[in-house]
C-alpha cells in the first residue's frame, strides 16, 4: 500500500514547509499541529519520515504512532503548500490503510466501521428521524442523499435542504433509510469495510431509479461519484451533484434580500479533494443585498475546521481547539454568519462558536437558501 | 534515571525516547548519514537548556542542538548515545525595540514568523535564509547564514548584536553590551572581546544560542526587481562584482548557472529616489556588457511575492547533496568551472549550480540531486561531494555552513593551523567534557 508511494515519500527535502510557516496570509499548515506537543511526528515532515521506515520495514507501528499519525484531519492544506507537490494527503491515508491492516485501528474508529456494517451507520445505538412524505411510487427526478451525520447530528440540515426542494418544485425523494457512503471508514483505513458498505448503499440507492442524487455532504460526494469507482471498482452511472452545484441555476431570480455579512467555509473534502470552491460562492453571491466577504484563509489555503478529530473521544479537546481558530477568523473579517454545506464543518464549527461564545451564526447552505427562497 | 532527570526539567511532554519519534530527528536537509539519538528534549527557557546541559556533563552525554532541522550540511544532527535538543518550544519575540531600531527574540523562532511581526509593524531585517519559513534564528547565526540581502547585509553574523548563550558546562552568558548587568544588548563591539562572535558560525560547538538580538531596518518605501541573462560566465561575475562593491543592490541571485547561459534578479530598496538612481546605475553597468538580455520585472516580481513558498521548487528533481562555499570574486569562475569538471567526472547528471554574490566575495553552490532510491546515483554524488569539498578548500574557498558533511575536510585542511589550534584550545576550556555538539565543524 505505502510502498507505491515510496519514490514520492522520497522526495521530500525535509524543508519544513509543512509546519508552521508564519508568513503572511497562512501562519500554520497543518492546523492541528501547533495544539500538540510538537513533536516532529505531530506534522506532515515527520510523518513522511515514518511512512517511508514503514515501508522499508526499518520500524513497526505502534499504538503510540497510531496516536500521532490521527492527529491530521486529512485535510490536505500540506499538500498544496509542500514546494515539491508530494501527495500527502494520499501518503497519509495510505498509512491509514495500514494501521487497519496491523491491526491498530483506533477503537473509536474500529468501532465505527462495525456500525456501520451491523447497523449501516457509523452512530450505533442511536435513532435516525424520518424524513419521508412521499410514497415511493412513480419515477423520481432527484434522489437527495443526506448522510448520516446530517440525519444523526444535525437533521436541521435535511429539513432545510427539503425545503428548498419542495419550493423548486422538484420531483424528489429522500433517502429515508441507513445507508452509509463509507467516507468515514475510507477516512479512518477501514477499505474492507467500506467495500461492503458501499456495495449495500448503492443496492439500496438503486430502489429509487433516480435520474440524479444529489448529496448535501461532501464526504458522501466524494464517496459516491470517485471513491466507489476509483477506489473500491464499484462502477455505476449515477449522475451524482454536490448541493451547490444542483442549486445554482434553480435559484436566481427566486431568492429575497439577505442584508448581511456572510462569510463562506471551505470544507476541506469540497475544496482542497474535490476542487469545488466557486459554486457555493455563486449560490451566495446571487443572494440579493448580502454582503460576501471571504475570511483570511479561503479556498485552497482554506483552514480546517477539525472535525474529523471528534471521531475520537480523547481528541475531542483538539477538535474544539482548531475549530475554534476558524470560527474566530470569521468573527475577524467581521461576518454575522459563516456557511458550509458539511454536516460535520457544520456541527464542529457551532461548537467552536458556542464555546468561544462568539456573535457568529453557523448556517448550512441550503439553511440559508431556504430561508431566502421564495414559496412561489 | 536520565529520563526522569530530564522529564523534571522540561515536563513529561516535553522529552520523549520513543523509538519512532526518535527516528524522525535523524535528518535534517543533508544527505548525511542518520544517527538515532538516546533521547530528544524540548525545552522552553534558557534555565531549562542551562539545566538540561549540566545534567548532560553528570552522565557525559553529547548535545546535538537544533532549531528547525532544515539545514544543508548535517549540523544539527544526533550523534551515537547523545541527546537532541530542540529550541523550536522558544519561539517568542521578547522586545521589538523601534526606538533603537533592534529586535530581541528567542533563538528557536522562525524568521517567517519574525518577519509578519516585524512587517506589520513597518520594518524588517537585513538577512534572511531562503528557508525562512521553518528556518529558526538561532540556528542560522550559528552556521553563520547569508541569503536574501546578503549584498547589502552580508551575513546573519553582521546582523547580530549579541546574544545570550548556554555554555557547554551550563553556565549562562549574555554577550555585547548585555555583558554589563545594568545593560540590554544595544551595541556588540563592547566591554572587550567580541565574545558574540564566539558563537557565529560556531554551529553549537561552543555553546547553545538561547536568544538574539538583531539589527531591524525600516521597511523600504520600495523594492524593486529586473531579470537579466548573460551568455558568459565571465561577464556575469563582472556584473556581480561590479554591483555589489558599489553596493547598488539588496541581493543578487542567480539560481541556474548553466554553460551557456546566466540568469539573473537583481533586487534594489531604499526610498523611491534612491531606487531610481540604482536602477539607472545598474542599468549603466550592465549595459556595458553587449550580451546581456534584459528580461524584464514581471517574473522576478512574481518570485518575490511568493519568494519564501517558492523556495524549494528546484528541487522537484530530487534530494540534492549541496556543496555550498564561498570565495573571492577573483576565484568564482575558476571555482564554478572546477565544481563542474568534479561533476562530470563522477558522473552526476542531475545537478544545477548557483551564485549567490556578497559584497566581497560569492556564495558557489552546487545541488547534486538523486532519488534516494537509487543507491548507484547516491554513491556519485557522495564521492563527488567529497571531492569538491576537498577541492573548494584547496581553491581557498569557505563553507557557508560546516556541520557533520564538511568537518573531515576541514580538519584534513586546517589542523596544523594557529586557527586550529586556539579554537580547539577554547573548546577545551569551555567544554572539558566535549559533549557540545560533538564532530561538527571538526572539532
Amino acid at each position: 500500500m505505502l510502498e507505491k508511494y515510496l519514490d514520492e515519500i522520497n522526495k521530500c527535502t525535509r524543508c519544513g514547509f509543512c509546519r508552521v510557516w508564519g508568513w503572511k496570509d497562512v501562519d500554520s499548515v497543518c492546523p492541528v499541529y501547533k495544539y500538540t506537543d510538537g513533536w516532529e511526528t505531530q506534522y506532515p515532515r515527520g510523518r513522511v519520515k515514518l511512512a517511508k521506515l514503514l515501508t522499508e520495514k526499518k520500524i513497526k507501528i505502534s499504538e503510540k504512532m497510531v496516536d500521532h499519525l490521527l492527529m491530521c484531519t486529512l485535510c490536505g492544506h500540506c499538500k498544496i503548500s509542500c514546494p515539491i507537490n508530494i501527495p500527502l494527503d494520499k501518503i497519509f491515508h495510505a498509512i491509514r490503510k495500514e494501521i487497519v491492516e496491523n491491526d491498530l485501528s483506533d477503537p473509536a474508529h474500529r468501532e465505527m466501521a462495525n456500525n456501520v456494517i451491523k447497523d449501516s451507520h457509523p452512530f450505533g445505538n442511536r435513532r435516525r428521524h424520518s424524513y419521508a412524505e412521499k410514497n415511493m411510487s412513480g419515477k423520481i427526478k432527484v434522489l437527495y442523499y443526506p448522510g448520516c451525520n446530517a440525519n444523526y447530528n444535525a437533521p436541521k440540515i435535511i429539513r432545510a435542504t427539503k425545503s428548498v426542494f419542495a419550493k423548486l418544485q422538484i420531483n424528489y425523494q429522500v433517502l429515508d433509510e441507513d445507508a452509509c457512503c463509507g467516507y468515514p471508514l475510507y477516512e479512518s483505513g477501514h477499505i474492507s469495510d467500506m467495500k461492503m458498505a458501499a456495495e449495500e448503499t448503492l443496492s439500496k440507492i438503486e430502489k429509487y431509479e433516480a435520474d440524479i442524487i444529489v448529496t448535501a455532504c461532501p464526504g458522501c460526494l466524494n464517496a459516491l461519484k470517485h471513491l466507489y469507482p476509483n477506489e473500491l471498482s464499484l462502477n455505476h452511472n449515477y449522475d451524482i451533484k454536490d448541493i451547490s452545484e444542483f442549486l445554482i441555476p434553480l435559484v436566481n431570480g427566486k431568492l429575497s434580500s439577505h442584508n448581511k455579512t456572510v462569510t463562506w467555509h471551505d470544507p476541506c473534502v469540497l475544496g482542497r479533494h474535490l476542487g469545488i470552491y466557486e459554486e457555493p460562492r455563486n449560490l451566495l453571491k446571487v443572494i440579493p443585498d448580502i454582503n460576501f466577504v471571504e475570511m483570511k484563509l479561503h479556498h485552497e489555503k482554506s483552514r480546517c475546521c477539525g472535525a474529523p478529530l471528534a471521531e475520537i473521544p480523547r481528541m475531542n479537546e483538539l477538535s474544539i481547539q482548531v475549530a475554534s481558530e476558524r470560527a474566530k477568523e470569521v468573527e475577524e473579517v467581521k461576518a454575522q454568519e459563516v456557511v458550509t454545506s458539511c454536516p460535520a464543518c457544520y456541527s464542529n464549527l457551532k461548537r467552536a462558536v458556542g464555546f468561544n461564545q462568539l456573535d457568529v451564526k453557523v448556517k448550512f447552505l441550503t439553511e440559508l437558501i431556504n430561508e431566502v427562497l421564495s414559496d412561489e | 534515571m536520565l529520563l526522569d532527570k530530564l522529564k523534571a526539567i522540561v515536563g513529561d511532554n516535553n522529552v520523549t525516547t520513543e523509538e519512532f519519534i526518535l527516528h524522525t530527528y535523524t535528518n535534517d536537509f543533508s544527505v548525511s548519514p542518520s544517527v538515532v539519538p538516546l533521547a530528544v528534549v524540548r525545552p522552553g527557557t534558557t534555565e531549562e537548556i542551562s539545566n538540561i546541559v549540566k545534567l548532560a556533563n553528570e552522565y557525559k552525554i553529547p548535545i546535538s542542538p537544533r532549531g528547525g532541522g532544515s539545514a544543508q550540511e548535517g549540523g544539527c544532527l544526533a550523534v551515537e548515545g547523545g541527546i537532541v535538543i530542540e529550541t523550536l518550544r522558544m519561539d517568542r519575540i521578547l522586545n521589538i525595540d523601534e526606538d533603537n531600531s533592534i529586535v530581541k527574540v528567542e533563538a528557536g523562532i522562525t524568521f517567517g514568523k519574525l518577519m509578519a511581526a516585524l512587517e506589520k509593524k513597518g520594518w524588517k531585517i537585513g538577512i534572511a535564509p531562503s528557508g525562512a519559513l521553518a528556518g529558526t534564528v538561532g540556528a542560522h547565526l550559528s552556521r553563520p547564514g547569508v541569503g536574501w540581502g546578503n549584498v547589502k547585509y552580508v551575513s546573519q553574523g553582521d546582523q547580530v548584536l549579541g546574544v545570550k548563550a548556554v555554555l557547554p558546562m551550563g553556565d549562562v552568558v549574555n554577550t555585547a553590551t548585555a555583558a554589563n548587568p545594568h545593560s540590554e544588548v544595544f551595541f556588540r563591539y563592547a566591554l572587550g572581546p567580541d565574545l558574540t562572535g564566539l558563537f557565529i558560525g560556531a554551529e553549537g560547538v561552543y555553546g547553545i544560542v538561547t536568544e538574539a538580538t538583531l539589527r531591524m531596518y525600516p521597511y523600504p518605501e520600495e523594492i524593486y526587481l529586473e531579470r537579466f541573462s548573460v551568455r558568459s560566465l565571465k561577464d556575469a561575475v563582472s556584473i556581480f562584482r561590479e554591483i555589489a562593491i558599489h553596493n547598488l543592490t539588496c541581493f543578487i541571485s542567480a539560481p541556474f548557472i548553466n554553460s551557456n547561459e546566466i540568469v539573473f534578479d537583481i533586487n534594489i530598496e531604499g526610498f523611491e529616489k534612491e531606487v531610481e538612481a540604482k536602477k539607472e546605475e545598474v542599468r549603466k553597468i550592465i549595459n556595458k556588457y553587449p550580451d546581456v538580455k534584459h528580461l524584464g520585472s514581471d517574473e522576478p516580481l512574481k518570485f518575490w511575492e511568493n519568494r519564501w513558498y517558492n523556495t524549494g521548487l528546484e528541487f522537484v528533481d530530487g534530494i540534492a547533496g549541496v556543496v555550498n562555499f564561498f570565495l573571492p570574486y577573483s576565484k568564482i569562475e575558476l571555482g564554478i568551472n572546477e565544481m563542474r569538471e568534479l561533476i562530470d567526472k563522477h558522473g552526476v547528471t542531475k545537478y544545477v549550480q548557483q551564485v549567490f554574490p556578497g559584497p566581497t566575495g560569492a556564495e558557489v553552490v552546487a545541488l547534486l540531486f538523486h532519488n534516494p532510491s537509487d543507491k548507484e546515483e547516491l554513491n556519485k554524488i557522495y564521492s563527488a561531494m567529497k571531492e569538491m569539498m576537498s577541492k573548494s578548500l584547496i581553491l581557498g574557498g569557505a563553507p557557508y555552513s560546516k556541520g557533520r558533511q564538511w568537518a573531515p575536510f576541514l580538519k584534513e585542511e586546517m589542523k596544523e593551523t594557529g586557527y586550529w589550534s586556539m579554537s580547539k584550545t577554547i573548546k577545551k576550556a569551555l567544554d572539558p567534557n566535549a559533549i557540545m555538539n560533538p564532530g561538527v565543524i571538526g572539532f
